[in-house]
């Protein structure tokens, strides 16, 4: 009787590894266009969340609330199945990063939001004294030392996108679990399919997770 | 860096014994087997069921006509649920001894092979790859792979897909169904794989692909007034009831039952009963 | 002499609380004012509306010339001629030491990276600490962090000086490190005005001693005259007690 393991599966999935490489492509591809979106919109919206105009504070509220407590699969099938409706077809690779980056920004935006109130508000004053504007002292002073602050959340935040662009095996976006989906489904070999995608994605995520542990070890050491 | 490495070696040990463990279950189990047929006795699987006094059996619940839930009455019914029942009623002369689990494309083979299930009865098409992994009896149906097209989209076959977008289902054997035939007619589409019918259906409805290709009796439970289900057919699938390698009493056991119920007439029964002819 | 800084009738609240019921105050050019008076009397909240640290809700802010309030977009320059040096030093931990002195110089002013650092040096060798130059505020006491804090203030070449409680939250014997450096810059003629509870500093460096309590300034007169026949009630009151306390 073959288990699930059996060596000619093993081989079966040697022989067709570009199916494999291909998906981790695209999975990297969009984790890192996704995590750039992220930060972008965590640094612009988490910085109207410190602002002290009500109107910028309510959009930040609005978008961290909306997003984070909204399921991603909804989010990415809305972008799938409803845009269309409206006459917008995003490509699929658009799909993924757009809803992918767009909902890790939610989280990113708290983290930066976190990282500026933790700054003490003498530093605002004395830039500001200094005759530095908001966006100078925003950029010179206050980021820098939030940075400091968020940077081993945001790197945890990286691990989690990185296994979200999963759900994008759900709009069959040609990612990793996509394909290791399908592959598997075609021949049964789940076995080996699904230990070597999980290995495939600890190769990105587990470094990623323990240099955001250095990275919180450092920080304890300077504060 | 010293842990980073042992952690590796680690995770790597340990699918290093999954997979010896998978290939060396190998010899015990065919053995057993066939000591057991060989004893001409009531086979060690077949009286494991009987002991046990329910038949569990996989089934689909997305499929109208072959396996499907009906979301008002929670009853599941189709050809499926029937055959099932007949196999229930073949082994522990009781047709309603019988518990049913939902499988979809992704579950039903892990299902088999943790023993979760004893058969899986869920528009399961028989290859040559998967006959590696599992028994399988003799088709009980045969049905072409069709497609089903948006009526406005005026679509009238494949050759009118060229370029176009093509939804099946994941583990549907459709997409190498779809790939000979375009390879013939010298055309390409793009072929999208989704995990459940109900995807592909929105994915259609939404013009995020043009065409819902599955077998053809599955795609009928999905036809609407919106979409059209072309005649053309595609390379017969050929359903077959699976069972775990090694449970050869339990395949043997299927096969017969299979055969009877197809000389007596009775399968062609089933068959229109559901309306699948 | 000019009249560089200049409030009038200036009101402040924050929610609720008026913590500024219309004050006066004119500052002219060299001169040297210290403000005194009970903790709560809001003598904070006026030296920070100066420059608009704290936006007054009523009144007008001159600073050489310059409405503050209905110009701000000499809000930045009119701020970049006056330094301001806080209770708790507020230093940028993430620079070093000079790179605190350079920023504001070389981003503000456009100076060359060579030349801030010249003048960082020459401001730090000022207040006695040239040698920590390339230290992170975190490795310096609180006495050389305030010193720090006023060259800071100094290498943008400001023509006023607010200081507001700078030995407040330093340990008894820094304070004494910080007052000299303030005292040898008001021998310089620089423009100072002075939030402070040092008595000695006041008599000693003082043109003009500023006495406030409950929002309102009270009295205001040469330190002499001030320390040894204050005028009201108040005066007195807050006098004997800092006198008992010494």
């Amino acid at each position: 009787m073959p288990g699930p393991f059996a060596a000619f599966k093993w081989e079966a999935l040697l022989s067709d590894w570009n199916v494999f490489a291909e998906g981790f492509g695209m999975t990297i591809a969009v984790s890192v266009l996704a995590l750039l979106l992220a930060l972008v919109l965590g640094i612009a919206f988490g910085m109207m969340g410190t602002e002290k105009s009500r109107l910028f504070r309510l959009v930040n509220r609005c978008y961290v609330e909306l997003i984070q407590n909204t399921p991603l699969v909804i989010q990415i099938f809305f972008l799938y199945n409803g845009l269309p409706y409206i006459g917008i077809q995003l490509p699929i690779f658009w799909v993924g990063m757009l809803g992918i980056g767009v909902y890790h920004g939610a989280y990113a935006a708290e983290v930066v939001r976190a990282g500026i109130l933790s700054v003490p508000k003498g530093q605002f004053e004395a830039a500001m004294a200094q005759g530095f504007s908001y966006r100078d002292t925003m950029r010179h002073i206050i980021l820098p030392q939030a940075k400091r602050l968020a940077y081993p959340p945001l790197t945890n935040l990286a691990v989690n996108l990185i296994k979200n662009t999963s759900v994008m095996a759900m709009i069959a976006g040609g990612d990793l679990m996509y394909h290791a989906d399908s592959w598997a489904s075609a021949n049964l070999y789940y076995g080996p399919a699904y230990v070597v995608t999980g290995l495939l994605y600890i190769a990105i995520c587990f470094p990623l997770a323990t240099y955001a542990k250095h990275l919180e070890s450092k920080l304890e050491v300077s504060v | 860096m010293k842990k980073v490495t042992t952690c590796f070696l680690a995770i790597l040990f340990c699918i290093g014994m999954l997979a010896v463990a998978g290939c060396g279950a190998d010899k015990p189990a065919a053995s057993d087997a066939a000591s057991a047929s060989g004893s001409a006795a009531v086979p060690a699987d077949i009286k494991a069921i009987k002991d046990r006094g329910v038949l569990k059996v996989g089934i689909k619940v997305d499929v109208p006509k072959f396996g499907f839930k009906d979301p008002n009455t929670g009853e599941t019914s189709g050809m499926e649920i029937d055959l099932a029942k007949q196999l229930a009623q073949e082994i522990l002369g009781d047709a309603s001894k019988v518990e049913f689990e939902s499988v979809t494309a992704k579950t039903r083979g892990p299902l088999l092979d943790n023993g979760e299930v004893d058969y899986v009865i869920a528009t399961f098409t028989i290859t040559d790859e998967r006959k590696k992994s599992y028994n399988f009896t003799e088709p009980y149906f045969k049905d072409g792979v069709a497609l089903m097209v948006k009526k406005a989209s005026g679509i009238q076959g494949l050759a009118d897909l060229n370029g176009k977008k093509i939804g099946v289902a994941q583990s549907a054997t459709s997409k190498k169904a779809l790939e000979s035939a375009m390879k013939e007619k010298n055309m390409k589409a793009d072929i999208l794989e989704f995990g459940t019918y109900p995807e592909i259906k929105t994915a259609l409805d939404s013009g995020r692909i043009d065409c819902f290709s599955v077998d053809g009796a599955i795609l009928a439970g999905y036809l609407d007034d919106s979409t059209v289900i072309l005649p053309e057919r595609y390379d017969p699938q050929l359903y077959g009831i699976a069972s775990k390698k090694g449970n050869d009493g339990l395949a043997k056991f299927a096969n017969d039952t299979i055969a009877k119920l197809q000389s007596s007439g009775e399968m062609d029964k089933i068959i229109e009963k559901w309306g699948l002819k | 002499m000019s009249r560089v800084i200049r409030l009038e009738n200036i009101h402040k609240s924050f929610g609720k609380l008026e913590v500024l019921h219309g004050i006066d105050l004119e500052v002219k050019e060299g001169e040297k004012v210290v403000i005194i008076g009970p903790s709560g009397s809001g003598k904070s909240t006026l030296i920070r509306c100066i420059n608009l640290l704290e936006k007054p809700e009523q009144g007008a802010v001159y600073v050489d010339q310059v409405n503050l309030l209905s110009n701000t977009q000499q809000l930045s320059r009119v701020r970049q001629s006056m330094g301001m040096v806080f209770q708790q030093f507020n230093l940028y931990p993430h620079m070093t030491v000079l790179e605190n002195l350079m920023l504001a110089p070389m981003k503000l002013k456009k100076e060359s990276g060579e030349e801030a650092e010249k003048t960082a040096l020459v401001y730090l060798e000022r207040v006695g600490l040239q040698d920590k130059a390339h230290s992170y505020p975190a490795q310096l006491s609180g006495g050389q962090q305030q010193r720090v804090a006023i060259a800071r203030a100094l290498t943008m070449k400001p023509k006023i000086m607010l200081f507001d409680e700078p030995t407040s939250a330093l340990d008894p014997e820094m304070i004494q490190e910080v007052l000299d450096v303030m005292v040898a810059l008001a021998d310089e003629g620089i423009t100072m005005v002075v939030v402070t509870h040092e008595m000695g500093f006041a008599r000693r460096v003082a043109d003009r001693v500023v006495f406030m309590a409950d929002g309102k300034i009270i009295e205001e007169n040469a330190p002499e005259e001030f320390f040894t026949h204050p005028q009201h009630e108040r005066a007195r009151q807050f006098l004997s007690k800092i006198e008992r306390a010494v």
